[in-house]
């Protein structure tokens, strides 16, 4: 049990309460400036969208043999992203690691917006996007049902679940700090604070129920970590296509999940905690931890690729060989390179403690690893459709600027919602920290 | 007043009905365009009217589809002697003909100063007979035969003046009649039997694709392929490019443009002093008229190596029964009547004349007019000879080479008439421009091979205002010698042909057994003796010099398996049907040898400019290494001005930078011309290529098997070696039918018929060539071309596999794709969502999805399949096995208490291949010819190592040693 001290000393408890509280109050003109940006990337990734709806898909840069581009990359993008937070509310909760306390509220945010963000990815992917629902295994006058040996329609289920926990796991969190929040003002804000507090008046019994419901959650959210990322890892892995088509899908996508997830927690902590004066709370030593988890996965996944080439040779499979041949030298041998460096080389650097203490690299180095976690999906998706099993049907894909503005949208989105909730609601676990600093003053551990 | 609750339910209700908002109508309700069908015809009910191909000179027997008032598909006619089922692409095509949404619908008077203006018939009519004239009336047209050639003949004869019928066919099958004359001194044509040859050499005779009778030649090739008595037709193909024809020869080489005749006259002096024991009268005469002809000399000038050229001296001399076939390409250069004489001297010597060749005598031999007469003809025209011209089914502004010479004649016509179906560059210099009825339009008496006498009817109503041909020449002027009408005028010449051929039966009740095969023929036409040569031929033999092999670059224009002289352009189909060797769509490219693209820098795609002649034009380059360092080549199909919305205009017109200089003894046109010029622009286009790959990359997708092995297999009676797989989940059960495929390598040629027949049977959209580059290409069955590493390649139709264990039904989410009963992997497009898993997961790439919502824009709309669902945007489809047609035939099976039988269900591709190298059956049924197919020991399954356990096995190819 690590007995270290993650806070600035000496901070009170009106400390915190003010300090978390500082992100709600009266936002500034740059505020709205950033605001209006978002809502112009979502107009555009809307107007993209409703631009493939009217005229087809043809206006996204798919085709015969590359059937599924950038928005199935972005899907497993925002999934991944979706990890840490489950991970270090719930994984790390269960591990009794302290160091979440500060970082688990930004986590969960992080975790329910880019689970949204996923969500709609696979629609938006669909030919017939009108027709989603009939993914939905429900009773009909013509009996139609899902196909569940489907990989896909596991996803509409894992996917689901997911964010119906992680919401639920990330509303039910917050409930103690809604009502330090509803305590701070008066009038409207009194009632819509009121509302999300759901009557806490910090009695013991409902601190009991509290803590009990929050440790069920835990306990329901931790297979969830593991189990979505699998599952989006078969929508691959189940499928017959070399390079797809392999057994270390799963650990090797819940571990770049949750790689991409840390990574995207350093990119939002330190512009935000910069801005809204946290520094007391969120310090180095947890970006450090969020470092030391990165090297770890990063490591993992290093790993599965040198183990899929490794495999691609031995198995004196054909087909395996040729596609990873091709996915190291061959149209898209730039983007692999690129996912090589970010995932593989720059992560080690973090082995020195020099560079897992500096923050502003440890940023930069969280900014590459966005980028060629992304890299990596990509490479993943189109490297191994455009040359699979048929020569003739070889092909080249490159997205158009109806994908790119989706995905744009779709940042848009996921910011929007993240200002709006840094406005809205304390980014740090107010109750928890309170109660981790007060057990570091009262001499320590339960345990 | 008083209110009743009655009269408020009908103000309610005409109130409700006055308000009602007017309905849309999407494109499914314009399946049916007609509500009430005309009195005979059950709506839904296919009807098949027999008749004759017009789309080339060949005449291959068709049966139009007819659902509802409506031509939804030509096939094949299996009765007919020419074709016998299969039908090109090009004859597929007619039906965009048809329904092409530039035809001419009503009268057009174009005024000096270029003003359009629309007539009504009685208007155009009276208009053109009050500017009749006295003086020279010419119809020029295109090859005309049987009835048409005849009521305009006499419609002429009949006429004041010395009229003249000016028949321009570019290509055309003169060289052959010509060539008869010199060697035997006989106005006679040949009939080519590939059928009965063990062994063929093809000199740049492309005859899969253009030369002569392609559908024929296909079919009966495909049959001297096949594995008879331990043998198997071998073929070889000599010529300056190369062709799908060459890719399909065992072996295939480049020889040097002119060296033709040095070559055949060499194999033929070797093949006489081989043979010293056949009976070839005056062997001394023909020793000395060789004597300067050796296959070292043939060897040096071709550039073939010496060996090359004494083995096919040798397999020649030893076959019993060869065939040397030269044409196309090599006729139609400047020394073109010298190598079709030398070929036709090679096959004499060879002794095949009474066995894989015929002479014939006919009074209807090929009158198209030689180049040579038809530029005198435009001379004329400039003299202001000509008062009237007649523009029919010719095109010369496009395809004769002196195109502003033409113009400037036609200006000094004063009356033009052009009849036609639809726009193009010589319709458009006419005075009045009428519209005619297309051939599915019409009635007609072809004879497009002496004692064939096929017909031409009329399978629906004229969908717009035209009228027959001899119809408005009748109403222009009557003929003394014709009858009133033209129904009339057909009818007598039926009649006489009845006469002719069966004088015991009577004329009523044989005409519809006529009308239900397609004409009349007998099955058996004997050959002729061995006919005598001519002795003027030695003279000619003596005459002759070694060629000088050109230095600099020629130029070879190539008639286009796709587009034949160009007509095939303002058709999308076939501008969307993969060029048979390189795969591009939508252009022709200029093809060039690695040699010339290194000296001018040229990559795939740079666009460069061509002079020749003083004209220039622009096209792309294809770098091929199957072409000779000196020759450029080019196939005719782009550059058209004047020709509706879907030719290629950004490529230029071959054919105008031709000289007009013609061969010296036939008159005929020159299709080289040797003072090219090649410069690189600054442009570059890419050429859309559906293929990515021409190499397997050991993938064994085309599997082969040498011809010895397949002898001794054969012998002994050996099947195919089955391979167990352990399974984990149950098999699908088929109680009544398992329908599989069967596709023979060996036989399949890839001529692309499979292709247009599905485009045209299931409504499988057109997407253009940019959608083509960007790979949402839709075609449901496509030929592969795979290089087998020894310079040759083999082709592979390719479609939906109907897997047993098929990968893609098993990740749709929402069952859009399930397994049948019946062993179909059925697509259910209303149910498909889009999320193209199942096209990710198809190994053979075979699944289509809709990138855009297909558009049919009137009239293309009436040839729409009605019994094929409308596929809306984001839907997955691919192949069916044509569903339908075995939903029909169950039906058909029901109603008379029997299963389906074998045979019975045809799906499109089979039923046009020319080759027959698709076979459809039921498993189930142990005679069916597919069953004891599969079980062949050329079967084999693509990717056999997925276990995907496909529906359409293939049959490995024969390769010969």
């Amino acid at each position: 049990m690590d007995k270290e001290n993650y806070f600035a000393p000496a901070l009170t408890a009106a400390d915190i309460n003010s300090r978390v509280a500082y992100s709600t109050q009266k936002p500034g003109v740059k505020f709205y400036l950033a605001i209006a940006l978002f809502l112009a990337m979502i107009g555009f990734g809307a107007y993209c969208l409703y631009t493939q709806i009217t005229t087809g898909m043809g206006v996204a840069g798919m085709n015969n043999p590359v059937a599924w581009g950038i928005y199935l990359t972005n899907f497993v993008f925002w999934v991944g992203i979706a990890h840490s937070g489950t991970l270090i509310s719930a994984i790390l909760f269960l591990f009794r690691s302290r160091w979440r306390t500060s970082v688990n509220r930004i986590a969960e945010a992080m975790t329910v917006f880019a689970v949204m963000m996923a969500g709609l990815f696979p629609l938006i992917h669909l030919g017939r996007i009108w027709f989603c629902y009939w993914l939905f295994p429900y009773p009909n006058a013509r009996t139609l049902w899902v196909n569940f040996r489907s990989p896909l329609n596991w996803d509409v289920f894992a996917v689901s679940t997911y964010m119906t926990v992680s919401t639920l796991f990330f509303i039910v969190g917050m409930i103690p700090d809604m009502a330090v929040l509803r305590d701070r003002f008066t009038g409207v804000k009194n009632k819509i604070y009121g509302i999300f507090a759901m009557g806490w008046r910090g009695t013991h019994k409902q601190w009991h129920h509290y803590e009990t419901a929050y440790m069920l959650f835990a306990a329901l959210a931790t297979p969830l970590v593991i189990s979505v990322h699998s599952i989006v890892s078969w929508d691959f892995a189940m499928s017959i296509l070399p390079g797809w088509h392999s057994t270390i899908f799963a650990p090797y996508f819940v571990s770049g999940a949750i790689f991409s997830g840390c990574a995207m927690v350093i990119t939002i902590l330190y512009p935000l905690r910069k801005i809204f004066k946290l520094e007391d709370l969120i310090t180095k030593k947890h970006f450090t931890r969020l470092a030391q988890m990165m090297l770890l996965t990063s490591l993992i996944v290093s790993y599965s690729y040198l183990t899929e080439f490794f495999i691609a040779w031995y198995s004196n499979n054909n087909f395996e060989q040729e596609s990873f041949l091709y996915r190291a030298f061959g149209y898209y041998g730039p983007y692999f390179w690129i996912m090589l460096t970010c995932n593989m080389f720059i992560p080690l650097t973090i082995f020195f403690k020099k560079i897992r203490t500096n923050v502003k690299i440890l940023f930069i180095i969280s900014i590459f690893v966005n980028i060629g976690m992304w890299m990596e999906r990509f490479v993943i998706i189109i490297t191994s459709l455009a040359r699979d099993f048929d020569p003739y049907a070889w092909g080249q894909y490159s997205p158009t600027h109806i994908e790119w503005g989706i995905f744009i949208g779709s940042f848009g989105g996921f910011l929007l919602l993240f200002f709006s909730f840094v406005k809205f609601a304390p980014v740090v676990a107010i109750s928890e920290v309170k109660g981790q600093i007060h057990h570091d003053m009262h001499g320590g551990d339960h345990d | 007043m008083k209110f009743s609750r009655r009269s408020f339910l009908k103000s309610l209700g005409a109130l409700s009905f006055a308000m009602a908002p007017p309905v849309t109508r999407g494109p499914l309700q314009q399946l049916y365009p007609k509500l009430i069908p005309a009195e005979e015809i059950i709506p839904g009910m296919p009807y098949w009217y027999a008749s004759t191909c017009r789309e080339c000179p060949a005449g291959c027997g068709v049966m139009h589809k007819v659902r509802d008032g409506n031509v939804i598909k030509i096939e094949g006619n299996p009765n007919h002697p020419i074709s016998r089922g299969g039908l090109c692409p090009r004859g597929q095509a007619a039906l965009q003909e048809l329904y092409n949404i530039d035809r001419i619908r009503q009268p057009i008077f174009i005024a000096e100063n270029g003003k359009q203006t629309e007539l009504t018939w009685e208007a155009a009519l009276r208009e053109i007979r009050s500017r009749l004239i006295t003086g020279r009336t010419s119809i020029m047209t295109g090859h005309v035969n049987g009835a048409q050639k005849k009521f305009m003949e006499t419609w002429l004869r009949t006429l004041p003046g010395q009229n003249s019928l000016v028949e321009y066919e570019p290509l055309n099958r003169r060289a052959d009649v010509q060539v008869n004359k010199i060697v035997f001194n006989k106005e006679v044509s040949s009939t080519y039997h590939l059928d009965k040859a063990r062994y063929i050499l093809s000199i740049g005779a492309d005859f899969m694709e253009t030369w002569q009778s392609p559908v024929q030649h296909s079919h009966n090739f495909a049959i001297a392929r096949q594995l008879k008595d331990g043998q198997a037709c071998k073929f070889v193909y000599l010529g300056i490019s190369g062709s799908l024809t060459s890719t399909n020869a065992d072996e295939s080489h480049i020889i040097a443009p002119r060296s033709e005749p040095a070559i055949l006259l060499a194999l033929a002096k070797y093949i006489l002093e081989k043979r010293s024991d056949n009976d070839i009268r005056m062997r001394d005469t023909w020793a000395e008229s060789l004597a300067p002809y050796s296959l070292e000399t043939a060897s040096q000038l071709s550039g073939v190596a010496l060996d090359i050229l004494k083995k096919i001296a040798s397999d020649l001399s030893q076959s019993d029964a060869s065939l040397v076939l030269c044409g196309d390409a090599v006729a139609s250069h400047e020394r073109g009547t010298e190598s079709v004489v030398a070929a036709t001297i090679l096959n004499y010597i060879a002794g095949n004349f009474g066995k894989t060749i015929e002479l014939f005598n006919s009074p209807d031999n090929d009158t198209t007019w030689a180049v040579s007469d038809f530029d005198r003809f435009v001379e004329s025209m400039e003299a202001r000879q000509i008062s009237t011209l007649m523009i029919h089914q010719t095109n010369p502004i496009y395809n004769y080479p002196g195109t502003q010479k033409l113009e400037s004649a036609l200006r000094k016509v004063p009356l033009k008439i052009a009849f036609a179906t639809t726009m193009n560059e010589t319709v458009a210099k006419a005075d009045f421009i009428l519209p005619i009825h297309h051939s599915i339009e019409t009635w007609g008496l072809d004879e497009p091979e002496p004692g064939v006498f096929s017909l031409v009817q009329p399978a629906i109503d004229p969908i717009y205002e035209s009228r027959a041909i001899e119809e408005i020449l009748l109403s222009i002027r009557l003929s003394t010698d014709l009858p009133e009408t033209f129904e009339k005028f057909i009818n007598d010449e039926w009649a006489a042909v009845f006469r002719k051929v069966e004088p015991s039966e009577t004329f009523g009740p044989n005409w519809q057994t006529m009308l239900e095969q397609g004409g009349m023929w007998s099955d058996e036409r004997t050959m002729d003796s061995v006919p005598s040569i001519s002795r003027n031929l030695f003279d000619f033999l003596s005459s002759l010099k070694h060629p000088v092999i050109p230095a600099a670059p020629m130029f070879q224009v190539k008639a286009s398996h796709r587009f034949y002289d160009g007509r095939g352009a303002n058709k999308s189909w076939l501008w969307e049907l993969p060029h048979g060797t390189d795969n591009s769509v939508w252009d022709t490219p200029v093809r060039i040898h690695p040699e010339i693209a290194a000296a001018h820098h040229l990559k795939d795609g740079d666009v460069v400019s061509l002079s020749a002649n003083q004209r220039t034009i622009e096209a792309p380059v294809l770098i091929t290494n199957n072409i000779h360092p000196n020759v450029i080549a080019m196939e005719i199909g782009a550059g058209h001005t004047n020709y509706g919305e879907m030719a290629v205009k950004e490529t230029g017109n071959p054919i105008s930078l031709l000289s007009r200089t013609n061969d010296f003894s036939s008159g005929d046109l020159v299709f080289m011309t040797d003072e090219i010029s090649i410069k690189r622009t600054e442009k570059s286009r890419k050429i859309a290529r559906v293929q990515g790959s021409y190499d397997q990359h050991r993938r064994e997708i085309i599997q082969e098997i040498p011809l010895a092995e397949a002898v001794k297999l054969e012998a002994n009676h050996a099947h195919r070696p089955i391979h167990e797989h352990t399974e984990i989940y149950p098999e699908h059960k088929h109680p009544i039918y398992d329908w599989a495929m069967v596709v023979d390598l060996s036989a399949c040629n890839g001529c692309g018929s499979c292709v247009v027949s599905c485009y045209a049977e299931n409504n499988v959209p057109i997407v253009g060539k940019q959608q083509v580059e960007r790979g949402r290409e839709m075609a449901w069955i496509r030929i592969e071309r795979f290089e087998m590493g020894d310079g040759r390649s083999r082709f592979l139709p390719m479609m939906c596999q109907h897997c047993e264990h098929a990968p893609c039904e098993t990740v749709c989410p929402v069952y859009a794709t399930m397994h049948s009963s019946e062993g179909l992997n059925v697509q259910v497009y209303n149910r498909c969502v889009g999320t193209r898993y199942c096209s990710n997961n198809c190994p053979y790439k075979a699944r289509r999805f809709n990138y855009w919502s297909p558009k049919w824009p009137e009239p293309t709309d009436r040839q729409l399949n009605p019994d094929i669902y409308h596929r809306p945007k984001g839907v997955m489809e691919k192949c069916t096995f044509c569903s339908h047609r075995i939903r029909k035939a169950k039906e058909d099976a029901k109603i008379e208490g029997r299963l389906v039988r074998d045979g019975e269900v045809m799906p499109a591709c089979a039923q046009s291949c020319p080759t027959g190298a698709l076979t459809f059956g039921n498993l189930n049924d142990p005679e069916s010819k597919v069953s004891k197919l599969v079980n062949d020991y050329r079967a084999y399954v693509v990717f056999e190592e997925l276990n995907t356990k496909p529906s359409v096995i293939y049959l490995k190819g024969i390769k010969h040693g």
